[in-house]
């Protein structure tokens, strides 16, 4: 009588394979849909920059994993399972009242043989496959078509989104690091600064901070530089007056630009103080002189501390290189911030996913350290960002006099000459000179008819205002 | 000694037997499938039953044919306020002993003395009287001056009553309507059957019924059908329901006052066992305990003052009770 007990557990036994096979599909299906569905959560929160790809593949991992752990390992207890399959092959009770009396060694009980013959032909008459049926149907057909869309995504999140983010502006905080780290002296200024940015540089390495906190931390390292520069400029205007380079009217003035910024007028007075001052050089006269020329021209727009800010820098060869190694670190830093922020795909591919430096040419001028020539293209540079955007400013912006049909229209119409030794300028006005439209920076307040500056002029300035007609073209010249 | 086997044969010849015996008495009664069926279960249970129905219904024809069937001997009492116990079960009368010549007091059986009894009207007669009925019933014997007096094997009470006319009624306690194996409420018959019933009973054609069981081949039934296995799921499922009927948080607890006795789970079972065997199974099914599950319960759950202003039935409480109560946990 025991092997009837034998016999009818291996029958169970077999059954109860067919039930795990169909469990173990019919759970998959739904980690299937279950997987989808994160993916897609995923896809989006990665978009948005909340989660980073890989921290998402870890999360979907970990409840998969328990799962199919949970399903294989899972303890089978016959007598459970007995009062199971009686349910799925319809024995009504049968079975489990067969296998009671079996185990409870009943064997002489009045039902017994008529139950074990029952119990024997139902389960020889049953395909085990038959009762736990895997079909084929639509939500296991649109499953398979989930996989490979699951499998689309995940390769999307694996090949192409560590290119679009952190890893981009993983590689700027580096450079911007190292431009503050190269000069001694801003590394002692920036040393907490640096440390941050080593932090960030292994945060995004190890995708331990969300992209918003990175985005927030790298906003602040820019402020943090920028209110620096700030400061190194006024430090250096206090020391231009102290060196007696600038008068303090003129270092006034300055603090005045720098602060709130000056009215139009009140601008161009100061630029021309500045540029009948003896003691600055020709190039940082040609440099003031476009600095204004490129405000004035865009004076609605622009910021007039811009002006005063380039003007202070011209004024300071020093401060010069040390800002200019300042703003390549903002710029850097400015990139890792659009790096951060550019996920889509399409962003990456026009950028070739490579990481832009702010400016090679400034990286050169940065190392001469005396060509101010370049520093109005270097300025456009870092102020106005990296990569592609930069070189098309950088044509936008150069200073180009004979196509500027604006800047020509502000010239007094006529011939200008200049008087004697006495070195005036003079305009030989026509009768129907529009005095008003006149408001060029040579041009005076109040306007004297005939007399661009009514005052000396050196030699050296005359000199550039006859260069500066020369190249603007088209107005006849006379000495 | 011979091992006893059930074989498919034998089930199977159980099965039809009974289905005979139905398909004696449906020669005179008209449909009433489900009430004949309850009542041979109640036999084959070795139970009594209640049965409830308004007058004319055929409850008495009913009986008489089971009787007629089965070759038992069936009496009737139809009870009165003014009836005795000594008139169920008889008293000791002086007899004269011709031989003897002299006079001795002898024990004249009473109706109750019988195989099928109807108990016609039981809640019409007073309780001291329905308590000497529902005596035999239990003890299936009958004390009388002290000596003990066991009834003939099988022995069944079929009770009556009508549940409109409760004037002047003595309605039977919750204790005795307990030891009732089964209460079998007697529907009206349909429009098809009120024909067939006309039919049947207005012309000169009568049915006879022939005896197609003996009192040996029920006691051998009686003892095949309670040896049905039952699983421990079953009795999990039977244990649960009757639990379910003295639980206070389901929606239809408030309906009940007090719930079913164990005395249910046993009627219950032993009902599954005998409808499980008519099904021709060797053992008993979840669907066999809830085909059980009204007769059995019905008369064991008191409904509380307000079930009754409500108005719903027990039936109905079982049907709630069944639908909450789920097969396997």
């Amino acid at each position: 009588m025991n092997n009837d007990k034998q016999q009818i557990e291996k029958y169970v036994l077999v059954f109860l394979r067919h039930k795990k096979i169909r469990d173990f599909l019919n759970i998959s299906v739904k980690i299937i849909y279950f997987l989808f569905l994160f993916t897609m959560i995923l896809i989006i929160l990665s978009l948005f920059g909340i989660v980073y790809w890989w921290t998402g593949i870890l999360l979907l991992l970990f409840p998969v994993v328990i799962v199919f752990i949970y399903i294989f390992f899972k303890p089978v207890e016959l007598d459970k399972y007995i009062i199971e399959l009686d349910d799925d092959i319809l024995a009504d009770q049968s079975l489990v009242s067969f296998y009671e009396l079996i185990i409870s060694n009943n064997f002489n009980h009045l039902y017994y043989k008529i139950l074990k013959d029952r119990i024997m032909n139902m389960f020889n008459s049953i395909e085990s496959r038959s009762i736990y049926f895997v079909q084929l149907t639509n939500k296991v057909k649109i499953s398979i078509v989930l996989i490979f869309v699951v499998f689309i995504f995940s390769f999307y999140a694996a090949v192409f989104q560590p290119l679009t983010g952190a890893v981009l502006a993983f590689e700027d905080i580096q450079d911007a690091a190292k431009y503050l780290a190269v000069r001694e002296d801003l590394k002692e200024t920036f040393s907490a600064e640096i440390n941050r940015m080593r932090e960030l540089e292994k945060e995004l390495e190890e995708g331990n901070e969300r992209s918003g906190e990175i985005e927030d931390s790298i906003e602040n390292l820019k402020n943090e530089i920028a209110n620096q520069i700030s400061a190194l400029r006024r430090d250096s205007l206090s020391s231009l007056i102290e060196e007696k380079k600038i008068t303090p009217d003129l270092g006034l003035n300055l603090y005045k630009l720098l602060d709130e910024g000056l009215t139009l007028e009140d601008s161009r007075e100061l630029v021309l103080d500045l540029l009948s001052d003896e003691s600055i050089t020709k190039k940082q006269r040609n440099y003031i002189q476009k600095s204004y020329e490129d405000y004035s021209s865009n004076s609605e727009t622009e910021n007039p501390k811009k002006l005063g800010e380039d003007i202070i820098d011209s004024l300071s060869p020093e401060l010069n290189e040390k800002v200019e190694a300042m703003e390549d670190a903002v710029s850097f830093l400015d990139n890792a911030l659009e790096k951060l922020q550019d996920s889509s795909e399409s962003d990456v591919l026009a950028d070739g996913g490579t990481p832009a430096a702010p400016s090679e040419s400034s990286k050169q001028q940065g190392q001469n350290g005396d060509s101010i020539d370049q520093m109005d293209m270097d300025k456009n540079t870092y102020l106005r960002g990296s990569g592609k955007d930069k070189n098309k400013s950088n044509k936008q912006d150069d200073f180009i006099p004979h196509d500027n049909p604006e800047l020509k229209a502000q010239f007094p119409e006529g011939q200008i000459i200049i008087e004697g030794n006495t070195g005036i300028l003079r305009l030989q006005a026509d009768e129907e000179l529009q005095l008003e439209r006149i408001a060029g920076i040579y041009d005076s307040t109040p306007f004297e008819e005939g007399v661009i500056r009514d005052y000396d002029i050196p030699e050296t300035m005359k000199n550039f205002v006859k260069e500066y007609f020369l190249t603007i073209g088209g107005i006849s010249m006379e000495d | 000694m011979e091992q006893k086997v059930m074989t498919e044969k034998k089930l199977e010849q159980i099965k039809l037997d009974i289905l005979n015996v139905m398909n004696q008495m449906q020669r005179v009664i008209v449909g009433q499938t489900d009430v004949l069926t309850e009542i041979l279960a109640a036999l084959f249970c070795n139970g009594h039953v209640l049965l409830e129905g308004v007058p004319g219904l055929g409850k008495t024809m009913m009986i008489r044919s089971l009787g007629e069937c089965l070759s038992l001997s069936s009496s009737r009492i139809q009870f009165t306020p003014d009836l005795m116990p000594a008139d169920i079960i008889g008293t000791n009368t002086l007899v004269q002993n011709e031989i003897k010549n002299k006079y001795e007091i002898k024990f004249q059986k009473g109706p109750v003395f019988t195989q099928i009894l109807l108990a016609d009207e039981i809640n019409r007669a007073t309780p001291k009287t329905q308590s000497a009925l529902l005596e035999s019933m239990q003890e299936s014997a009958v004390t009388v001056s002290g000596k003990q007096i066991t009834m003939n094997k099988p022995f069944i009470v079929l009770a009556t009553q009508n549940p409109l006319e409760m004037e002047g009624t003595y309605p039977l306690p919750e204790a005795q309507l307990d030891r009732f194996f089964f209460k079998i409420t007697v529907p009206y018959p349909t429009q098809e059957e009120m024909h067939l019933i006309l039919e049947r009973t207005t012309g000169n054609n009568s049915s006879v019924i022939s005896g197609v069981m003996t009192k040996d081949t029920i006691l051998e039934y009686q003892d095949i059908i309670r040896n049905v296995p039952v699983s421990s799921s079953i009795e999990d499922y039977v244990v649960r329901l009757i639990y379910s009927t003295h639980k206070k948080e389901n929606d239809y607890s408030k309906f009940i006052r007090y719930g079913a006795s164990p005395r249910g789970a046993q009627s219950l079972i032993l009902g599954a066992k005998f409808f499980a065997v008519i099904s021709g199974r060797a053992n008993v099914s979840f669907e066999d305990v809830k085909r059980a599950s009204g007769p059995a319960l019905r008369h064991r759950m008191i409904l509380s003052f307000e079930g009754e202003a409500e108005g719903i039935s027990t039936d109905e409480i079982l049907k709630m009770i069944i639908a909450n109560t789920p097969e396997s946990l």
